[in-house]
């Protein structure tokens, strides 16, 4: 697979066609939706354009052929010629998946496995059968879809011909008169390729020309006829003319696509020094291109001075305006391959680009070409992030220095100027990293904007008819988050399309509206990023949860007996558990909703289930704008630091009393009539004891998902956005524990993770 | 040095023009769509322009006959594709002096503008 695209075109391309295949994808979905929004269509039809355009540009034919037929289809739809239909929008979305993957061909380089004019054949029977009351149009789109046919249809192409043929005619008879009375007037006869595309517009062209150099007095096919834009093959024409032949002549040789050219009794022809696919190369070369290439090619000794003195010589039988280029006479004089003109064609092309770049008056035209973004790797952002974090490190621990210089010298002038530094370096660093976590913001439209056609076609699948609204898809959050949240996110809207929404008969039995609607939204929220699935299906059913959950072997009769509600939704993120009826192919299998969940507490986020039966469900995802920097409260365990994530925290309390309560066993404390279970960091993760014990004063209530528990630690040390650092390979997993970080002082806290800390204390 | 104003709501032909021709010692300019055009035409005056037909916000013939409402000497080259024979028509009835249609290869292009230019 190779495509006329060098590496520096390659990321635009990709950005760019990416860009319209998402276009196409959303549009599709919400045409079946809105039915014909015409600026919709619009951009619809633009988007399959510019694809086929860029597309025609690297020389990708199949690529073109496919968008074209896509194309027609959109014009036909705008011109009210073609229904929009469920089938409709299938084959066009099916399309959309053919244009990807002939896309990805050129980015991969390699040939993809699909079928182009299988394709295009399903297209053709398709239009068959929904346009019959049509005919005319649908003629005219299968026609259009042959991209080779040039757009004229054969019917055209007869009475194009019979037209031709009478024109001839004609000459012939007027020939005849016009020796006789008009020496004066001027006889014109030209010939316009028959692969031009728009050959009424040349013949347009020529038109201008001819009333420009004088008076028409005769002119077949006539200029309605021209401005009807119907093809012309020939044009005939006599003028009285007020310039000078030469100049007549030379104008309308100027127009491109001309085959042949009758002037007076000469006759030029121009197809035979136009070398096959392109059209108008010859007429406009310019001399000094041609020397260079042949001055290059001498100087890398490919062509021997004679060779090229034999073949300007040969260059110079051609009328001037129509010689063919050096590098075409050399190939086709079989003196060099097609190959190695190209390259040294491509080779004098830089250098005359290295003369002009380097040389002085080219600034100019350089400030043009700089463009105002920059294209830099994730790699060094991921760099510049953990430099930013390193700072930030050090900015923590120069505020401490700092407070132990105001403690110990307050009033000093050095510690008045190092107060003075170390607020603005701490300012500094604050711009910095809010810069950094800046430009690495993606917004979350990034994962989004797949999903209205994965819902359209899961919904299909199923038999359901769900709407899918997304609110809020501008939000930005870093793009490791975003990598991070995209499979959580499938899952849960495939649990809402399988499981949350109803059939349309029950949803009709259930009075509720037949089109069932999932809401995806993102939104920031003090420091976090929310986002939320909702569905406005059947809800959760706690009884079958919990049934599954005994049959599983989760809890038991009694501990579901005396479950909460709240807590019994919870017991979904357990693994193995599924209570669909049926296992389908889209969920069912009863995995996902715990690796959900852990997933996204990996990234040190939480998940929370709400749900009304029958009203539906939603899934509340919270998550750090960012996975580099996390703002923790810091504890103290026996000389230990942990850091526990602010996002889980969600009161402290001092402990008064430290005469814990048990409930079957296990330590518990009762706030505000609410019954806390407690962990003991100490015990779970087995921290040595001092020679005297230490008083565990206060405990720190997280929550994850609904679940809240006490963790008990000794004191409190404070707020500080930590660093993270990963354990790396050697440490590896443990359990409770996510990774670590340095901190001001420059001890080490590990940072907490919650789920697993519960999980853990369990086993203990 | 002749200006050139390459307009395509297509970066990836705006970049793959402007290669074309900066080599050839031209001053390039873009423009994406047909009302950033007027603009940019208004204010650098462009020897040449060359201009896409199907884009958003204006299209390429409406800022055909904008262009030349300002300018009646504008020199303006069509870009056009297949399946557009009758508004390339349009587009030279309205003033257009030529047009190319994609794919292109740089000689048509640079022939074009040498025609126009000379």
């Amino acid at each position: 697979m190779v495509f006329d695209i060098s590496e520096d075109e390659l990321p635009i391309f990709q950005a760019e066609t990416e860009d319209h295949l998402t276009t196409l994808e959303d549009g599709l979905v919400r045409l079946e939706q809105d039915d014909r929004d015409p600026e919709l269509l619009q951009a619809l039809f633009r988007s399959a354009h510019t694809i086929k355009g860029t597309a025609g540009m690297i020389g990708h034919k199949r690529l073109v052929e496919i968008t074209h037929v896509l194309e027609n289809a959109f014009d036909a739809v705008r011109k009210s010629q073609l229904p929009i239909s469920t089938n409709l929008i299938d084959l066009c979305l099916d399309t959309v998946d053919i244009l990807r993957s002939l896309r990805d061909e050129v980015i991969t380089s390699e040939a993809s496995a699909c079928d182009v004019p299988q394709m295009i054949e399903s297209f053709r029977t398709f239009l068959d059968s929904t346009m019959d009351s049509t005919k005319e149009q649908k003629s005219k789109i299968e026609e259009n879809s042959k991209t080779k046919s040039q757009g004229v249809t054969p019917v055209e192409k007869v009475s194009e011909i019979k037209q031709a043929e009478e024109i001839k005619g004609k000459i012939v008879t007027n020939e005849l008169s016009d020796l006789k009375n008009a020496n004066n007037e001027l006889h014109i006869e030209v010939d316009i390729s028959s692969t031009s595309v728009a050959s009424a517009a040349r013949a347009f062209q020529i038109l201008m020309v001819l009333q420009s150099a004088g008076e028409i007095v005769h002119l077949i096919p006539t200029q309605k006829t021209i401005e009807s834009a119907a093809p012309v093959g020939h044009l005939s024409a006599r003028i009285i003319p007020s310039k000078s032949e030469e100049e007549i002549k030379k104008e309308i040789l100027g127009v491109p696509e001309i085959d042949r050219l009758v002037f007076k009794n000469e006759v030029i022809s121009l197809v035979e020094a136009r070398s096959g696919e392109n059209n108008s190369k010859a007429a406009t070369q310019p001399e000094f291109e041609v020397s260079r290439l042949g001055e290059y090619l001498l100087s890398k000794n490919f062509i021997t001075a004679d060779e090229l003195k034999t073949v300007l010589e040969k260059q110079k039988t051609y009328p001037p305006d129509s010689a063919p280029l050096l590098g075409q006479l050399l190939v086709s004089m079989g003196l060099l391959t097609q190959s190695v003109v190209d390259h040294a064609i491509e080779e004098t092309m830089n250098q005359k680009r290295t003369a002009i770049l380097t040389g002085g008056d080219s600034t100019k035209s350089g400030d043009h070409l700089i463009d105002r973004t920059v294209r830099t790797s994730v790699e060094r952002l991921d760099a510049l992030m953990n430099l930013v974090g390193e700072l930030i490190t050090d900015r923590n621990r120069l505020i401490k220095i700092h407070s132990a210089f105001e403690r110990d010298f307050r009033g000093n002038e050095n510690t008045n100027t190092l107060s003075e530094a170390v607020v603005h370096i701490g300012r500094i660093t604050d711009q910095l990293q809010e810069e950094v976590m800046h430009i690495r913001m993606l917004p979350v439209a990034n994962v989004f904007k797949k999903f209205p056609r994965m819902v359209r076609d899961m919904a299909q699948k199923v038999g359901k008819e769900i709407d899918l609204v997304i609110r809020g898809q501008e939000t930005e959050l870093d793009r490791s988050v975003i990598e991070e949240i995209n499979d959580p996110l499938i899952h849960l809207i495939r649990n809402s399309v399988d499981h949350g929404i109803e059939s349309p008969e029950k949803r009709l039995e259930d009075g509720k509206e037949k089109r069932g609607t999932i809401i995806l939204s993102a939104r920031h929220d003090q420091g976090r990023i929310v986002i939320t699935v909702e569905d406005d299906g059947g809800g959760i059913n706690i009884d079958k949860i919990k049934a599954a959950s005994i049959r599983k072997g989760v809890i038991t009769q009694a501990e579901a007996d005396g479950m909460s509600d709240d807590k019994a939704i919870d017991l979904i993120f357990e693994s193995g558990l599924s209570t669909a009826a049926k296992v389908t192919d889209i969920s069912g299998r009863g995995v996902g909703m715990d690796i959900v969940r852990s997933n996204i507490e990996r990234l040190n986020g939480s998940i929370l289930v709400d749900s009304v039966p029958g009203k539906g469900s939603q899934f509340q995802i919270i998550l750090p704008l960012t996975l580099a920097i996390v703002p923790t409260l810091l504890v103290k365990v026996r000389e230990s630091v942990f850091a526990i994530p602010l996002v889980t925290v969600v009161e402290t309390q001092k402990l008064i009393d430290q005469k814990f309560q048990t409930v079957n066993g296990k330590s518990v404390v009762v706030l505000r009539e609410k019954i806390i279970p407690l962990i003991k960091l100490a015990d779970v993760f087995d921290l040595a004891a001092d020679k005297h014990e230490t008083n565990f004063s206060y405990v720190v209530v997280v929550r994850t998902s609904k679940q809240e528990v006490g963790i008990i630690v000794e004191h409190l040390v404070g707020e500080e956005e930590v660093v993270v650092k990963s354990f790396g390979h050697v440490i590896g997993e443990i359990q409770g524990v996510s990774s670590a970080a340095i901190l001001g002082d420059g001890q080490i806290a590990l940072i907490v993770d919650v789920q697993g800390l519960i999980k853990l204390s369990a086993n203990h | 040095m002749a200006k050139i104003l390459v307009v395509d709501d297509a970066e990836f032909l705006r970049v793959r023009i402007s290669k074309m021709l900066v080599g050839d010692g031209y001053e390039v300019i873009e423009a994406e769509n047909g009302l950033l055009a007027l603009n940019a035409y208004k204010a650098q005056k462009p020897d040449v322009v060359l201009m896409d037909i199907t884009m958003p916000e204006m299209d390429g013939l409406t800022a055909l006959r904008e262009i030349l409402a300002v300018d009646s000497g504008a020199k303006v080259i069509m870009l056009t594709a297949l399946g557009q024979e009758s508004v390339v028509l349009e587009a030279i009835k309205s003033g257009a002096k030529d047009f190319i249609v994609k794919p292109f290869e740089r000689d048509r292009v640079v022939g074009a503008l040498q025609k126009l230019i000379g």
